[in-house]
């Protein structure tokens, strides 16, 4: 995608905190809320275990993390575009076999080249939605649960009764998601770089400003003269190569793939992108918040397991706790825009 | 868009409503008349925990090799790709619906599909469980692997003796409804009562679901929610593979003692790595094997199911009904790194 190739022209851009659009202004205040709930949850949690505030800790929350934001990051840019994909569990599950399947049986294989076969596998699998979304005008959440269960169908085919272990693999193929730099988990790397990349695209380049004025107002968009089947054929595509790049991470973290792999991963993604305030009307968001919202999930799910909730309460109370967090977080924003409206008269 | 959003839903309702359709009308058995006593008529709707599962394909090896000596047709390996207790009650219904001479199922669920069991019964159709019983009188015969006491006691030996009898430990198990899994995690902590294990605690019981992410996750809760804690025993393979991957990867627990039940095809390098001494395990051909014998003297009147009855099971010998309608494989097999190579033919999935 040419697309990308201009975002690398200005990548100091990300250093540039305080600019003065009103648009940026009303992000920022959104993120703001966003970070304090985020915050306090850290605080309660390290109140609640001792065990909670430790760097190792704090690794295990990142590391957890990173695979929703990779693939946070392609949902949202399907979001901003107004349509939706939750084909990613699958497109994860089957890229996840076809790459370690792969290197199971050509261990002699680059894992380069594993990683770009899954991404391109994925990327096929994403224009095969964005194709049809686009040029046949079907909505998409049609078009991506059909493919949701396609692609898991073709997963089980493919893969039968048949599992890669971890023990199938090269030990080479589990650093790819194990590597630290400075304790730093390697994982979390990647996802702050494709992040960073796709912050820039939507916030500093002419392509990514026309994604979210698509999403924002469509018929407008039009008229203006932006290409709206290409770009959203595009955030598809680009959903599905991440997916890809999940498919491989997700072999190398959890060791054994079967047919299985990330079923209803596609709605934890969902939860962390809209968690993070991105509008699944379209034209609103941004990358920070996806990755402020995959945190709040991941502290919220790790939080509770060290607290050693029962099993079978802790899915309703994490529920419970993702939704307290929500109303904490439109309590603050109504407390900033009142006072702000209050500074100006 | 917006407006059309209505008339979306819906049609994503209607959707997937025919992909359920087309599913559960996947036609398993054919008509066959379900009284009759000929091997050769009889269709046997074999319906797993799930049809991904290399268990189950060994266990599907198993019956058909039974099925090839008594003259019978080969299963129906009928099922959903992941673990769905809904989709197992629409396997059992559809088999019912066909008239099916007989049913094996691998409950994963045992009230939720007695219902549909019980149905198939009244039409005349034979249900024999496996691996996973369901309510004794939703089945005439249960084929047990190996008695829950001696599977149990087997895994806690190991476990115990890894940990020279001291410490506490959490039990990673498969999904919190499975019969099976529940019935050896009873034996271990009725085990667990004996003066030998006066200085061993268990935790915290955990469910991974049988999926590798789920258990990987629960792993890691453990070790991090029980920085002192001993050992994990994991009545089922996925969970053994997770926890051993999630002790190499924290790296905080080198000690950490990992055993319960292996699948020797993935896991006989655990044990040559030396990063598991042990884990048990049973042969799922004879599995497969022994519970079409059952359900072949069931079907051709040899047996009722009643407690005494005796049938011929082939290679494995005479067998015998014990009480409640269970027939036991044997005793499990414990798997070192001296003895797992050669059993792998036990496991094969083809």
């Amino acid at each position: 995608m040419s697309t990308l190739d201009d975002t690398k022209q200005a990548p100091e851009e990300l250093e540039v905190v305080h600019r003065k659009s009103g648009l940026r202004r009303i992000f920022e205040r959104r993120e703001t809320s966003l970070v304090l709930v985020l915050v306090a949850l850290v605080v309660l949690f390290s109140i609640l275990s001792p065990r909670f505030a430790s760097a190792a800790n704090f690794g295990q929350i990142v590391t957890d993390m990173s695979i929703v934001v990779i693939v946070g990051i392609g949902v949202a840019m399907v979001l901003f575009t107004r349509n939706i994909d939750v084909s990613t569990g699958s497109m994860v599950g089957l890229t996840a076999f076809f790459a370690a399947d792969l290197s199971a049986k050509n261990p002699d294989l680059p894992l380069i080249f594993v990683v770009l076969a899954s991404c391109a596998l994925g990327g096929v699998l994403g224009a095969i939605n964005g194709g049809i979304v686009a040029t046949l005008k079907v909505p998409s959440i049609m078009v991506t649960l059909g493919t949701l269960y396609i692609y898991r169908g073709i997963d089980s085919a493919l893969a039968g009764a048949n599992q890669v272990t971890a023990q199938n693999l090269s030990p080479e193929y589990n650093t790819i998601a194990s590597w630290t730099i400075f304790g730093f988990p390697g994982i979390f790397v990647y996802a702050l770089i494709i992040a960073g990349i796709a912050h820039v695209f939507i916030r500093h380049t002419y392509s990514g400003r026309s994604l979210l004025a698509l999403g924002s107002n469509p018929l407008a968009a039009e008229k203006m003269g932006i290409a709206s089947k290409r770009w959203i054929f595009g955030a598809f595509v680009l959903s599905g190569v991440l997916s890809g790049f999940a498919g491989v991470l997700w072999g190398a973290r959890y060791g054994t793939v079967d047919s299985s792999v990330a079923t209803g991963f596609e709605l934890v993604v969902l939860a962390a992108v809209v968690v993070g305030g991105v509008s699944v009307n379209g034209g609103n968001g941004s990358i920070l918040g996806v990755i402020v919202g995959a945190a709040i999930l991941s502290v919220i799910a790790i939080g509770l397991a060290l607290l050693n909730v029962s099993q079978f309460w802790l899915q309703a109370i994490q529920g419970l706790v993702i939704v307290a967090a929500l109303v904490f977080d439109i309590f603050i924003r109504r407390r900033v825009e009142a006072r702000r409206k209050g500074a100006r008269s | 868009m917006h407006h059309k959003l209505i008339p979306a839903a819906g049609a994503v309702i209607v959707f997937a409503l025919a992909l359920a359709g087309c599913a559960s009308s996947t036609p398993s058995a054919t008509d066959s008349d379900a009284a009759a006593g000929s091997l050769a008529d009889c269709d046997i709707s074999l319906i797993p925990k799930s049809t991904d599962n290399p268990f189950f394909a060994s266990i599907r090896v198993g019956a058909d090799e039974a099925a090839a000596e008594l003259g019978g047709k080969p299963v129906d390996f009928v099922g959903t790709a992941q673990a769905d207790v809904q989709g197992q009650i629409q396997r059992v219904q559809n088999a019912t619906l066909h008239k099916a001479c007989a049913i094996n199922i691998a409950a994963l669920d045992p009230d939720a599909t007695a219902p549909a069991l019980t149905q198939a019964l009244d039409q005349d159709t034979k249900v024999v469980a496996f691996d996973a019983d369901v309510q004794p009188d939703a089945r005439t015969l249960f084929i047990n692997q190996a008695d829950a006491t001696a599977l149990g006691v087997a895994m806690l030996d190991i476990l115990a003796k890894d940990m020279n009898y001291t410490g506490t430990f959490a039990i990673l198990s498969a999904q919190s409804t499975a019969q099976n899994q529940n019935s050896w995690i009873a034996a271990v902590e009725e085990e667990l009562t004996k003066p030998d294990y006066a200085d061993m605690t268990l935790v915290k019981t955990v469910y991974g679901d049988d999926d590798s992410k789920k258990s990987y996750d629960a792993a890691v809760s453990l070790m991090q929610g029980y920085p002192d804690l001993g050992g994990i025993l994991s009545p089922e393979p996925a969970g053994l593979e997770a926890s051993v991957k999630a002790r190499d990867d924290l790296g905080t627990n080198p000690d950490l003692v990992l055993t319960g039940l292996g699948w020797p095809p993935s896991d006989a390098s655990l044990l040559k790595d030396g990063k598991v001494s042990a884990f048990v395990l049973w042969s799922p051909v004879d599995l497969g094997y022994l519970t079409y014998h059952a359900t072949a003297a069931l079907v051709s009147g040899q047996i009722t199911g009643a407690e005494g009855d005796t049938f011929d099971a082939g290679r494995l010998g005479e067998r015998t009904v014990g009480a409640n309608g269970v027939v036991v494989l044997g005793d499990p097999a414990v798997y070192t790194a001296d003895n797992v190579d050669a059993a792998l033919d036990d496991f094969r999935t083809e």
